[in-house]
């Protein structure tokens, strides 16, 4: 998308999608899919909300939401 | 990740096979790209005309890894922190938007959309790709504050614009230069939409010499030292940066915790309140800071984007964790940020308008610094002045020619919080600039003002064993004519958060005297009277700033028309106290007295010490009076 | 001729050179920090001054003293309102404190205020910039907090109005008040008597530090200059200014702020006549001490000159002073190892004491100097002329104990290499900021570590040669004699560059030519050089010491040389802006005498080492090099490195691939062998 209503809630939260399984690391049943900015830009993974261990970490789209309206193919 | 064998225990076969060059000629290559940025710097403050560079050092500059190393940022100039952070991202989003096969030596990529780029329209990034023996091997990149930009407020700065088609002109990754020379209708574009375009098209052209110069300084390091063992070097710096900072947070206690600050408005009516909110999550080397909860984008140019606030967790980081390491990409790697779309910290276009984006990331950094106070410890640092409380004014002089004031009568310089070290310093920036402060004789020389007063409060400083920088008072006479624009958000809530038992600072405001009183031109530091109340929150009764007071909203006037004669007054925040006050030791308080940080009424009541003397006539006949202060600090 | 002799008072030295009869004789004495004339008399006691004509003197003592804040109670007085000026400077912090929430203002409340807050004074008085008046002078409230300074048994008054440098009538008032409350001795400094120089803060700091420098002098110069007198001393005594131009002593101690720090002027100013003598404008002079190397760019054969300089983080001082770079790379800088498990050298230096390890005072961190001994590059038997031994144990211990993956031997190694990067980085820095490219310079070795460490940076920094003068040690004492006596003035005034301001800059400029001549004896032969520092209009900062021609002011011209120096100095220039003229000046330059260099007699047959010595980490292999003694090398001498070129008080090292001649005048130039 390349244009955005304002949010209607005065207030925005990130979704976290759960995840079945449980933690390699821990052991703890607390997995969820959801969308970070770290070193290297947008990922999305799966992370245990416990320990904090990533069992996924894949690029995400380059501007994370915001994809501007001229932009070559492949940012689509 | 982090489970790699410490750095520091690589012998040297190891060091190689993983680097690809020996620790030396690493330590040597790490230091030369800091000094590679710095000549590249010096050039560009020698050679600039713009004074938004030479003296506010409104720009930043990185070296950058190629593509196939995944962009690495190993080392950041000596100016701006704030744009630090963008440009690990804004590197990458534009050569990948521009396409990295399309690249040529001698060229020059440009854009400034900070949906793209973070920061706002005016911030323009320079990127020159390097290549060595026909490979493209790297980037060395400037960006830099334009003048102006076009749309409908010179200068741009304005926190009433409700679009982001008022920001001007907005630039996508394109070349500016093409094998050297330039490309001519980038150069058209850009000086048919900006005002000053003279001026803009001479540092456009020192920005690209200094990217010549960076270009050869690290084209001539390849030559020297190899290809591989440069890259190999960018990753070690960048390693070494992710070590310390997952050492340090593998140093702090796990937990959750979280904190919140405020903008207090925006620019378009008094009606809604922008929260910043973290929660912070740590366990072990790992942490995850997460900015759900925070109000969703304002209704005008207050915003930031995800790219700022990824540079404030960064700094904020860097703060509190490790001060005296240098900046790169891999302090992130230990950091997940979990950033919702459409907040005031994260706009999205064309209605999360970003100028004054350096709003919400002061907010977040109170937020952080509040969250983090907690697993700190001793480590807690006390909160800033919050904010840069810009103030500009335009007349006309008498001949009819127009003039402009921009970061001279306002609250732009304001104190920081204590800390384990000791007090904090009065006169000093918010936490994320840093620049020369204009000197009141060069202002007078130029403008048609007359700064009054520039002096501390007393008992405005956040109480603590090491107390916070005290608030700065500061009256401007404006002998013109004016129509006066302000932006001060942060007055709501202390931003000089108090830390490890510390207090908070207070809440400081403006006021507006419209007319001069010829008998008393400078205005009392006491007397508030007869001034209109502009902005902060301020005591009905006598008018003077107070913790509980009525917060006024600047913005009730779009535009504060005076006539000559008339004063500003700003009171900035105090600074955040560190440590229990109760715990400062008499004799600091007795010299705060003497010195008249702190009132004898406050010594007593924010110290527990109890002094006798008259610290306005008699200073140094001040005595603290021992069993009275044992008995109001209940031992 | 008339002996002539400089003295160049340091922390740990004192250093003596004395040239008499075309011939340079130098001695080192302990310096007596607290009694600092008793090390410059006993210099002059083993040289002898009955019948020296010159004595020309340059000192750190009051400069430590602010650095130390080991200074005398003062107040400072000022515009009502204004008096926290001294606490935020300019508001702005280095490069170290940028991500340091802990950093703070050296000079600042919260760490070491040079005047507390409390007798800081506001009066009640208000100029603007134009210099008109907005508020009155109220001379009772004047009164009334000159009464509690007094009080407060304040040493000394420092005065600075805001817009004073457009009119002082409120200052000159002020002083005149002082003087009644405080009494006809009291130390007082007024800002516009200072230096009438816009901008409030470093005014302010400088007047600060003028009434310090006052009151830490005291009676030094006159118990000096007695104790000269008593020795038969008949001639001039000078003190040195931070450009290394010579003031009469007491006329130096009326605004003592200009000789804070001569020391590195004094190196520039004798790189110039060293280049004057061998035909060289163009180097770069490195003057590695202890703690720290000092680089300073001549170009043409001038050094460059600002119009202020810091003496820590922001503490400006308004005094003219040649422009001097620092790196934290020294001698005793000490070999550390980074989190990450590298080695760093400085900016930490082991200075005097406890010193390097190999010097046995207690010191157990390794220093650069000590790599240097286990390298071989030191002697340890014939170290400071012989009176010192270096504990070779006790450095090969130090590096030992350094908690690292690396291997003692090459750390010693990667200590050396890190120095010379951090000094080759530096001045290759200085170089780029003046435009200019190394490969046309000659770098100039000198201080305690110059000669032993700079053949080893002379690749790295692609400067074309490296000159290593005869006693580096002393050579910027030896500039102390290379200088002229000047006399100076200085205001500022806002003047755009165009024809109308033209009378105004002639009064102004004749103006202060007149009181400058009042000050001499009628008919004194001078030369004038006037100068203004101006701006492109629109920026903040200005371009300093743009020369002014002789005669009425030619505005064409005078802007012409603006944007003349301008490119000079950055590289590039805007000659079609508008330029403004802020500050005027003018100097009374008098020849002073100066020492010449004097060749020396060729080379008779090869050159004989005196023995031999295995250096190691300076090629894959140990090496062996050949030791020589400088003063049996005459002009013409050829020396290939590896070796060794020794003199009482330094080592000179040539690498492998370099070779060494030895010049006219008995300077040492190394090159890369072809």
């Amino acid at each position: 998308m390349h244009s955005f209503p304002r949010p209607s809630s005065p207030t925005v939260e990130a979704p976290r999608e759960p995840r079945p399984g449980a933690c390699p690391e821990c052991g703890a049943s607390a997995l969820a899919a959801y969308r970070v900015m770290s070193e290297g830009g947008w990922w999305n993974v799966v992370k245990c909300r416990s320990c904090l261990h990533s069992l996924e970490r894949v690029p995400g789209p380059l501007h994370g939401a915001f994809t501007p309206l001229g932009a070559p193919r492949w940012t689509r | 990740m982090i489970d790699q064998p410490a750095l520091r225990t690589l012998d040297d076969a190891a060091f190689r096979a993983r680097y690809g060059c020996g620790r030396f000629d690493a330590t040597v290559l790490g230091n030369r790209f800091a000094y590679i940025l710095e000549h590249f710097c010096s050039k560009l403050l020698a050679c600039a005309f713009s004074p938004v560079l030479r003296d506010f050092y409104d720009f930043a500059a990185t070296l950058t890894g190629p593509p196939e190393r995944g962009y690495p940022t190993p080392v950041v100039s000596r100016s701006f922190v704030a744009f630090t952070g963008t440009m690990t991202e804004s590197i990458r989003n534009t050569i990948e938007e521009y396409g990295p096969g399309r690249l040529e030596p001698g060229d020059v990529i440009i854009a400034n959309d900070p949906y793209r780029t973070g920061t706002h329209v005016n911030d323009m990034l320079f990127i020159r790709p390097v290549f060595h023996g026909g490979r493209l091997s790297g980037f060395v990149n400037l960006k830099c504050h334009q003048l102006d930009m076009g749309g409908s407020v010179p200068g741009g700065f304005s926190v009433t614009k409700t679009s982001s088609y008022e920001n001007g002109l907005v630039l996508s990754p394109r070349a500016l230069m093409k094998r050297g020379e330039p490309v001519d209708e980038t150069w058209t574009l850009i000086f048919d939409n900006v005002r000053f375009g003279e001026l803009l098209r001479r540092d456009m052209q020192t920005i690209i010499a200094c990217l010549d110069l960076g270009e050869r300084l690290l084209a001539e390091s390849m030559d020297r030292y190899g290809r591989d063992a440069v890259l190999g070097a960018m990753d070690y710096v960048c390693d070494a940066d992710a070590e310390r900072m997952a050492e340090a947070l593998a140093r702090l206690p796990d937990g959750d915790w979280s904190g919140d600050a405020l903008l207090d408005c925006d620019g378009m009516d008094a009606s809604e309140e922008y929260p910043v909110r973290c929660a912070i999550r740590k366990r072990g080397a790992r942490i995850e800071v997460d900015l759900s909860g925070t109000a969703r984008q304002a209704r005008t140019s207050i915003n930031g984007t995800y790219l700022d606030a990824k540079t404030t967790v960064g700094v904020v980081l860097k703060f509190l964790l490790d001060p005296h390491g240098g900046f790169t990409s891999g302090c992130y790697r230990p950091v997940d940020i979990v950033i919702p779309d459409g907040a005031v910290c994260s706009a999205l276009p064309p209605d999360g308008v970003v100028f004054a984006y350096g709003e919400s990331t002061n907010a977040l950094l109170a937020a952080m610094f509040s969250a983090l106070a907690e697993p700190l410890g001793t480590g807690a640092v006390g909160g800033d002045t919050g904010a840069p409380n810009l103030h500009s004014a335009f007349g006309q002089r008498p001949d009819g020619s127009p003039w402009v004031s921009i970061g001279v009568g306002g609250g732009e310089r304001g104190p920081w919080g204590g800390s384990s070290a000791g007090d904090g310093d009065s006169y000093s920036i918010f936490m994320q600039a840093n620049s020369i402060d204009t000197p009141i004789e060069a202002a007078e020389a130029d403008q048609p003002l007359a700064i009054m007063r520039r002096e501390y409060r007393a008992d405005s400083a956040g109480a603590g064993h090491n107390r916070g920088g005290a608030a700065v008072l500061k009256d401007t006479l404006w002998r013109a004519p004016a129509a006066h624009n302000l932006f001060t958000l942060r007055f709501k809530r202390p931003t000089g958060i108090g830390v490890h038992g510390g207090r908070d600072g207070a809440t400081g405001g403006v006021w507006l005297w419209p007319d001069l009183d010829p008998e008393a031109p400078q205005r009392a530091p006491d007397g508030w009277g007869d001034a209109i109340g502009v902005a902060g929150r301020i005591d009905p009764a006598g008018n003077a700033p107070a913790r509980d007071g009525e917060w006024q909203y600047f913005g009730r006037e779009k535009s504060w028309r005076t006539g000559a004669g008339a004063t500003f007054r700003y009171l900035s925040n105090g600074g955040g106290g560190w440590g229990d006050p109760f715990a400062r030791e008499p004799e600091r308080v007795l010299a705060d007295v003497r010195n008249g940080y702190v009132s004898i009424a406050g010594a007593a009541r924010d110290y527990g010490v109890v002094l006798t003397g008259d610290p306005d006539r008699d200073p140094e006949g001040l005595a603290v009076d021992r069993a009275a202060t044992e008995t109001l600090r209940g031992r | 001729m008339d002996a002539l002799i400089g003295v160049d008072v340091g922390g740990t030295f004192t250093d003596v050179v004395m040239v008499k009869d075309g011939a340079v004789h130098v001695t080192k004495v302990p310096s007596v920090p607290a009694r600092p004339e008793l090390a410059v008399l006993e210099g002059a006691r083993r040289c002898g001054v009955d019948g020296a004509a010159i004595f020309n003197h340059a000192s750190t003592k009051g400069l430590n003293a602010i650095l130390t804040r080991a200074i005398p109670k003062i107040g400072f007085l000022t515009t009502d309102g204004h008096r926290d000026m001294l606490d935020g400077g300019r508001a702005w912090r280095p490069w170290k404190g940028q991500l340091d929430p802990r950093w703070r203002r050296p000079f600042g409340d919260a760490a070491r205020p040079l005047v507390e807050r409390y007798l800081r004074r506001g009066v009640k008085e208000r100029v603007l910039a134009d210099g008109g008046v907005l508020i009155p002078l109220d001379e009772d409230q004047a009164r009334g907090e000159l009464a509690l300074l007094r009080r407060c048994n304040v040493a000394g008054v420092a005065i600075c109005l805001l817009n004073s440098y457009a009119n002082p009538a409120h200052e000159a008032r002020l002083a005149e008040l002082a003087r009644e409350v405080l009494g006809p001795d009291a130390l007082i400094s007024v800002s516009h008597r200072v230096g009438a120089r816009a901008r409030e803060f470093p005014r302010a700091a400088t007047t600060v530090i003028d009434v310090l420098m006052k009151l830490v002098y005291g009676d030094y110069a006159d118990k000096l200059s007695a104790g000269l007198d008593s020795q038969g001393f008949r001639g001039d005594l000078n003190f040195a200014d931070c450009t290394a131009a010579l003031i009469p002593w007491r006329e130096a101690l009326e605004a003592p702020h200009r000789i804070l720090f001569a020391g590195p002027a004094a190196g520039a100013a004798s790189c110039v006549a060293l280049g004057e003598a061998i035909g060289d404008g163009n180097l770069i002079g490195c003057d590695v001490g202890g703690t720290s190397t000092d680089v300073t760019m001549i170009v043409g054969g001038q050094p460059f000159t600002n119009d202020s300089f810091e003496i820590e983080w922001d503490l400006v001082v308004n005094a003219l002073a040649t422009e001097v770079s620092s790196v934290g790379a020294g001698g005793g800088s000490i070999v550390a190892v980074s989190p990450s498990g590298d080695i760093m050298v400085g900016p930490e230096s082991a200075g005097a004491v406890p010193g390097a390890a190999c010097y046995g005072r207690g010191g157990t961190r390794p220093t650069v100097t000590d790599a240097c001994l286990l390298m071989g590059i030191l002697d340890p038997h014939g170290f400071a002329d012989g009176q010192m031994e270096l504990d070779v144990a006790a450095a090969e211990h130090a590096f030992a104990t350094l908690d690292c993956a690396i291997p003692p031997a090459e750390r010693v190694a990667t200590a050396w290499r890190v120095a010379l990067n951090n000094i080759a980085e530096e001045v290759v820095n200085v170089a780029i900021r003046h435009g200019a490219d190394p490969r046309d310079f000659s770098l100039v070795a000198f201080g305690a570590g110059g000669p032993m460490l700079l053949a080893g940076a002379l690749e790295l920094t692609g400067a074309r040669r490296l000159i290593v003068p005869p006693h580096p040690g002393l050579f910027s004492a030896l500039g102390l004699l290379s200088t002229d006596l000047v006399f100076a003035e200085s205001r500022s005034a806002y003047h755009m560059l165009s024809p109308d301001s033209a009378p105004a800059i002639d009064a102004l400029l004749a103006g202060m030519e007149g009181q400058l001549r009042a000050r001499l004896a009628p008919g004194a032969d001078v030369r004038v050089q006037r100068s203004f520092d101006g701006r492109l209009v629109g920026q903040s900062w200005e371009t300093p010491f743009v020369a002014i021609e002789d005669g009425a002011v030619d505005m064409a011209r005078l802007t012409a040389a603006f944007h003349a120096e301008y490119a000079r100095r950055n590289g590039q220039g805007f000659p079609d802006m508008p330029v403004q003229g802020v500050t005027w000046r003018v100097q009374l330059v008098a020849p002073s005498t100066r020492f010449e260099w004097k060749p020396i007699a060729g080379q008779q047959g090869a050159p004989a080492p005196i023995g031999r010595r295995v250096l190691h980490h300076l090629a894959d292999e140990p090496v062996e090099a050949r030791i020589y003694e400088r003063a049996s090398l005459g002009a013409g001498a050829l020396v290939d490195g590896p070796a060794i070129i020794r003199e009482p008080l330094s080592t000179i090292l040539v690498i492998p691939g370099q070779t060494a001649r030895v010049g006219r005048f008995s300077e040492i130039v190394i090159e890369a062998r072809p």
